[in-house]
């Protein structure tokens, strides 16, 4: 070969020596991104009526991921009002009889949620549980009657929920029910985010039914990625990009049932005892709180898009709002790239 | 007495650059994508795997889920989905064929999820 002839052997010789030394380099980098990278440890499990799966990465990811799975599974023990006994129970049981002591993690979720329900206005109610015990979503449900639901409202009032020291707290009126429905799932994010903080745990993602928690930063500083669900299909609306917090989406589609022709959903206005009917088919939450971006996804479903922009800024909380006419609002602070079809982004309101 | 090399430097030089181009190909190979994984886990534990490129025609296979529930799952290249379910809500049934890693179909009463995962995925899937 002419080429090779013109090379000396001393520059054949050094550019061997590159060639193979560049060579060695990247079967090294070959190697490591292979079986070097750290790629996390996940684990599924089951509490709080979903789904939750965790991935972590860390030297304590192992430790981390019992500690998360047994952070969620308590507090369902604590906020479920369904299991005799826990804090929720206990304080239903008590509802106008004086106060009680709860678990300070019970105590933090409801002054958590108390505070959207006070800023709100009542558009999502801890003291719902009269009413969806009626419509009974969770199990055979159907239409209750007027005169049944009339009675039912009467004992909603989220003002009759007091909180004070010492993890005390009170139901004021008699019949008082709550139900932490709309807020447990993002409060199981909390809990298993907080479980993390003592363990050497580098980054982690944990989702608890459909609320997902985001621990720690990813390698490079990118944002963790989180895929939304298309409400009208099996597939992707689309991909929310976020570095904290917790993401939490109440949905018309998520729970619903046919009756006489018509549909009712399970998001239900506290002010009618019916399913909320503001036009919206799914809103979708960011916030660093995961018990308030599950409860400000139920309120702002309740008000609609335009009254849930003033309680999204007090709360220092992102949102995404699908209407019945398949436009998609996104607040400003949001990073979102939509890939849904049929589907039309649509500016805020003035 | 004349000295043999082994090699002359100028095979040298071709080895060198074999040994580049095997350490391109090496690398080339770690960081190109993989294909769509299906994974079944019942009670968080995988008990079925299936690499989407790999399946020739569409393979269904039954599950046992928790509570002794039956679900059917098909896999296909184009996707993957359960197709039948003995649970009570069929929620399961309703949320359709997978196409993108990070989807996922999830059995409640039966403890069941199919999911999807490979290259390309989000880091979860929110819903």
């Amino acid at each position: 070969m002419k080429v090779l002839s013109r090379i000396s052997d001393r520059a054949a010789k050094r550019a061997a020596l590159v060639l193979g030394g560049l060579g060695l380099l990247l079967v090294g980098a070959a190697l490591f991104v292979t079986f070097g990278i750290d790629r996390g440890a996940q684990v599924t499990t089951y509490s709080m009526g979903a789904y939750v799966q965790q991935t972590v990465y860390g030297p304590d990811r192992d430790e981390a991921l019992q500690a998360g799975a047994a952070a969620v599974s308590e507090l369902d023990g604590l906020l479920s009002w369904r299991i005799q006994g826990s804090d929720i129970d206990r304080l239903n049981e008590s509802a106008g009889q004086g106060e009680i002591t709860l678990d300070p993690r019970t105590w933090q979720v409801l002054s958590d949620a108390q505070a959207v329900c006070q800023a709100s206005q009542g558009a999502i109610d801890l003291t719902i549980g009269p009413v969806s015990r009626l419509w009974d979503f969770g199990g055979d449900p159907a239409v209750p009657e007027e005169n049944e639901l009339a009675a039912a409202l009467e004992r909603v009032d989220y003002t009759g929920l007091l909180l004070g020291e010492d993890c005390a707290a009170a139901l004021r009126k008699e019949g008082a029910v709550l139900d932490l429905g709309a807020v447990g799932k993002g409060a199981g994010c909390d809990a298993a985010l907080a479980a993390y903080e003592s363990l050497d745990v580098d980054r982690a993602v944990v989702a608890v039914g459909g609320s997902v928690g985001v621990y720690g930063e990813k390698p490079f500083g990118k944002p963790w990625e989180i895929n939304l669900r298309d409400p009208k299909s099996s597939g992707s609306l689309g991909v929310l990009r976020m570095k904290t917090g917790v993401v939490s989406t109440s949905g018309s589609y998520e729970r619903n049932f046919t009756q006489n022709g018509v549909t009712y959903h399970h998001l239900l206005d506290p002010a009618t005892g019916s399913p909320a009917d503001s036009g919206l088919v799914s809103v979708t939450v960011v916030c660093e709180n995961g018990a308030q971006s599950d409860a400000l996804a139920t309120a702002c479903f309740v008000l609609g898009l335009e009254r849930s922009l003033p309680l999204l800024e007090e709360f220092h909380a992102q949102g995404l709002f699908i209407d019945e006419e398949d436009r998609i609002t996104v607040t400003g602070g949001l990073d979102f790239t939509l890939t849904g079809e049929g589907y039309t982004l649509s500016p805020l309101p003035d | 007495m004349t000295t043999r090399k082994f090699f002359h430097p100028k095979d040298l030089l071709f080895f060198g650059a074999l040994a580049f181009a095997a350490g391109v190909l090496a690398l080339a190979l770690a960081l190109s994508p993989r294909g769509a994984t299906a994974l079944v886990e019942v009670e968080g534990q995988v008990v079925l795997t299936r690499e989407l490129a790999s399946l020739s025609a569409p393979e269904e296979v039954t599950v046992t889920g928790a509570n002794g529930m039956e679900l059917t799952c098909v896999f296909s290249q184009e996707g993957v989905a359960i197709t039948a379910s003995s649970c009570p809500d069929q929620t399961c049934v309703r949320t359709g064929t997978l196409t993108r890693a990070g989807e996922a179909a999830i059995c409640l009463p039966a403890r069941t999820v199919l999911r999807l995962t490979g290259s390309g995925w989000a880091d979860a899937q929110a819903y």
